[in-house]
């Protein structure tokens, strides 16, 4: 929770100046939404919602980082730079959103299996 | 958080530091000195144009892999000549070679570089530059 917490503040600080990213708002928004339904999630007992809880928040937050540039473009003195970040942004996914939902929903399956 | 839960943090953790330094180490390379030496050097004159040598030497710490060089020359806004060279890694110290034609009635040459930063983030740029008076600039 606290390294998702963390990520949006990590990309902020390590993405050069170029890169085209959420305005600290919209981030600091996301992270409030993240945080707050975390905590629900945290404190559900495990249904078919707690994976839903938790997996809305990443999933839109990610997309609002991502739709907004995932590639740096710079003119600089009649040259033009393109540098594709896509692939931080693909293992962020998998690391941040994916993962901890898969887990979720195998956790979720199987207090589902005990109970019944 | 158990510790199942912290390892799988720490592991993500160390995968997205794994996958930021190359990419952290290019742009500070890239700050710090210039990272690509180009040079070139007219090899034979004709009656059309010039025939021209460029060598591109990469001095940065990543490697770039699929690395693709091409110029297009440029006459009337029309492409009148075109070569590539590529490479399948570039390391530091290493050179590209290209040869290529500069008919006289050319009016600018395109240099596009298109590389992957440790194979990870795609890198391209492109520079157009005009070809003054006579022949080849220089």
């Amino acid at each position: 929770m606290l390294l998702w917490l963390a990520f949006p503040i990590i990309l902020q600080t390590i993405a050069p100046r170029y890169i085209s990213m959420p305005s600290p708002s919209l981030v600091l928004f996301f992270t409030c939404v993240s945080a707050v339904t975390g905590a629900i999630a945290s404190i559900l007992k495990p249904t078919a919602f707690k994976p839903l809880v938790s997996m809305i928040p990443r999933i839109l937050g990610f997309l609002l980082i991502a739709s907004t540039g995932t590639s740096v473009s710079i003119n600089f003195q009649g040259t033009s730079i393109y540098l594709d970040l896509s692939p931080i942004f693909y293992l962020l996914l998998f690391l941040f959103v994916l993962v901890p939902t898969l887990l979720e929903a195998i956790e979720t399956f199987t207090w589902w299996l005990e109970k019944s | 958080m158990n510790s199942s839960g912290l390892l799988l943090s720490l592991a993500s953790l160390l995968l997205v530091v794994l996958a930021l330094t190359p990419f952290i180490e290019f742009a500070g390379d890239l700050s710090s000195r210039n990272i690509v030496d180009i040079a070139w050097k007219p090899l034979e004159t004709g009656t059309q144009g010039v025939k021209v040598g460029l060598t591109l030497t990469y001095k940065g710490t990543i490697p770039l892999t699929d690395v693709n060089l091409r110029i297009e020359t440029f006459c009337g806004g029309k492409t009148c000549q075109s070569q590539e060279a590529s490479t399948k890694v570039l390391t530091r110290g290493e050179s590209l070679d290209i040869q290529f034609f500069v008919p006289f009635n050319a009016s600018s040459v395109r240099i596009s570089f298109e590389s992957k930063i440790a194979g990870l983030y795609t890198l391209k740029t492109v520079t157009e530059t005009g070809v003054p008076g006579y022949g080849f600039p220089g």
